[in-house]
């Protein structure tokens, strides 16, 4: 297990799609609205592009991530259905089939984060030991419930001394614990508040959980053309009425105020957090369509 | 059923509400928008105390705070002239992080009905376990911890940022599993409170397919239910530049560009994506202006810097309150 404190892998923007899925399970996290899903599709596609057999495994119950990989297999896990599926494999179908009727069940599910978490670990960690798939892609909790999600199993495994629970709590850290097995994608935004986030959670999944860390992943970075310093933008527009003008020079000193903001907190990042950054530009759109997901995953491919 | 038919102002939910439940999918900057909400509450004269519920402590940064916020309300220094000139109209901004463990065990200590109980109930094994388990949706905390503040004499405004949540309207069914665990009167008063005419619902979102389908979706629930949404507000549009289209913006840039003057070229290249990412929010926010109302929908501009501090958060208020938001139209 590599110490994030200790890499000495540099920093830099690398576009390889072999970093990003460098294990047979990559969990996708980050705090909402970062791009989890993005991403997640991303990696996959560019994966299924490269050859490999592909499972996206999405959590929340949202058709989002089946519509934009229309041509990958896309399984929904939900937690009350795997601890269904759980206690039917296990030789109780006769409690599971009334823990359903009575809605338990969902109780449970809802409400018990630790059995929750572990039995839709145990389900992937089921699917990764199948062969079925060279690759199995989850887009994962956010990031708060991120390290409880993953710390489920070594929660568990204290509190259960043996059992079949027990069992799978164990199988489920083996799982966590082997880089070549599994695998977090961090997924960060490059502005102030979500780069301090993915921070805090990369230092805090590798000393509760264990876990390797693949790259930090910066959705919507603008990769724009460069534009004309003030100077030149101004002698410019000089010839133009004082309306356009002023929205020409308004609209250039906005975009660069935001980039410059945005190269600061990489820089940041890179600074804080010692493992490599995958870039992924902006596009011009309020919602990703599979079009922009093929754009994306050629720049992790190629770039 | 309150009657919701009037349409009070922005500045009218801030000064009536007891209650105001932002609500909307995780990363839209609910806990920012609770915060200017309770901010100008306070700077309007009000006793505001904001509740997050968010894990990542969102609202400590916000706000400013370091190390985070404790279980038990903060006051803020809200570093607002109005508000520190102006003595006899002071309000008061507190903040507050739900401990959900904590709360529990108030809960447990407020209904049992002797020590003994108290302290059997709180050793218990099976309790220490379902009370942490609970504390993972913590929808059901929100809906306790709001009661509990709503009675409290140091505040007239609760402001409650929910949160992210696989299905948002647990924060409206947690009475629901009150019920179950047996404190039904409390659970009838929870119900109640959120029901009631003075408890506010702003939905909040970005202008994304995503977030918007999400908050379309909360806003036709809590219609159904027929609460109905008080306000919506939309973070991060993109500011407008100009009133003409990024087609004529592009088509400018070209013949700059034919006229081999590159840098004016860049110039409205620039405008044109600006304006098609405006375009193209526009067109997503719609469903939701429709079902909020467009008097009602606020559109907060992506600002050309991070909101985690005061200044940032004075700086969303004004867009919200004092110049007016910029009105959404979907034929501009």
């Amino acid at each position: 297990m590599q110490s994030l404190v200790c890499a000495k892998v540099p920093p830099e923007s690398e576009y390889q799609l072999q970093s990003l899925a460098a294990a047979r399970v990559i969990v996708v996290a980050g705090k909402g609205g970062v791009g989890k899903t993005t991403v997640t599709a991303v990696i996959a596609h560019a994966a299924s592009l490269a050859g490999q057999r592909v499972l996206v495994v999405e959590l929340d119950g949202k058709p989002t991530l089946a519509n934009l990989v229309p041509d990958l297999e896309v399984l929904a896990i939900s937690a009350p259905d795997a601890l269904d599926e759980y206690l039917r494999e296990h030789g109780f179908a006769r409690i599971a089939k009334r823990l359903t009727k009575t809605g338990v069940i969902d109780v449970v599910g809802t409400a018990a984060p630790g059995i929750d978490d572990i039995v839709v670990l145990g389900k992937i960690k089921q699917l990764e030991r199948s062969g079925d798939y060279d690759l199995i892609v989850v887009d994962g909790p956010a990031a708060g419930h991120a390290i409880t999600f993953l710390t489920a199993a070594a929660g568990l495994a204290d509190a259960v001394r043996s059992g079949p629970v027990r069992a799978q709590a164990d199988e489920v850290l083996e799982l966590l614990h082997d880089a070549e097995r599994c695998q977090v994608v961090l997924v960060a935004l490059p502005e102030t508040t979500p780069v301090n986030e993915v921070i805090e959670t990369a230092f805090a999944l590798e000393d509760d959980v264990g876990v390797q860390l693949g790259p930090v992943v910066v959705n919507i970075v603008d990769d724009g053309a460069p534009l004309p310093d003030d100077d030149a933008a101004r002698a410019a527009v000089a010839d133009l009425d004082d309306e356009t003008a002023e929205l020409l020079l308004d609209a250039a000193a906005f975009r660069r105020s935001r980039r410059t903001m945005e190269s600061e907190e990489l820089a940041r990042l890179a600074a804080e957090l010692p493992i490599p950054q995958v870039h992924l530009p902006a596009r011009l759109v309020a919602g990703l369509t599979p079009a922009d997901i093929e754009v994306l995953a050629g720049v992790i491919s190629h770039g | 059923m309150a009657d919701r038919s009037t349409r009070p102002s922005k500045e009218d939910v801030i000064d009536s509400s007891s209650v105001i439940v932002c609500c909307g999918s995780g990363g839209v900057g609910k806990t920012t928008t609770a915060a200017v909400l309770g901010l100008e509450a306070a700077r309007r004269g009000r006793r505001a105390v904001v509740v997050t519920i968010d894990p990542a402590k969102r609202l400590a940064d916000a706000l400013g705070l370091e190390g985070g916020l404790a279980a038990e309300p903060q006051r803020i220094d809200i570093g607002h002239s109005d508000v520190e000139s102006d003595p006899e109209h002071a309000g008061e901004l507190w903040a507050m992080m739900l401990d959900t463990a904590a709360t529990f065990d108030g809960l447990v200590k407020r209904h049992a009905e002797d020590e003994e109980q108290i302290e059997r109930i709180l050793s218990n094994a099976f309790y220490r376990n379902i009370a942490g388990a609970l504390s993972g949706t913590q929808e059901y905390m929100a809906a306790e911890t709001l009661h509990q503040l709503h009675g409290d004499d140091r505040f007239d405004l609760v402001v409650v940022d929910t949160p992210p949540s696989r299905n948002a309207l647990d924060f409206l069914e947690a009475p629901g599993v009150l019920a179950r665990t047996g404190f039904r009167e409390r659970a009838d008063e929870v119900i109640a409170l959120i029901r009631a005419p003075e408890t506010s619902f702003v939905v909040v979102a970005t202008p994304r397919h995503d977030t918007i389908d999400e908050a379309v979706w909360f806003a036709e629930q809590l219609v159904e239910q027929g609460v109905g949404v008080t306000g919506a507000v939309v973070n991060r549009a993109q500011p407008a530049f100009g009133k003409g289209s990024a087609e004529s913006a592009a088509s400018n840039a070209f013949e700059a560009g034919a006229r081999e003057d590159v840098s004016l070229a860049s110039l409205w290249t620039n405008v044109a994506d600006l304006r098609t990412m405006r375009e193209h929010e526009l067109d997503v926010i719609a469903p939701l202006a429709e079902i909020a109302g467009e008097d009602r929908l606020s559109l907060v501009p992506l600002l050309d810097r991070d909101v985690h501090d005061l200044d940032g958060l004075w700086t969303i208020a004004g867009h919200l309150f004092e110049d007016g938001p910029p009105r959404i139209s979907c034929s501009e």
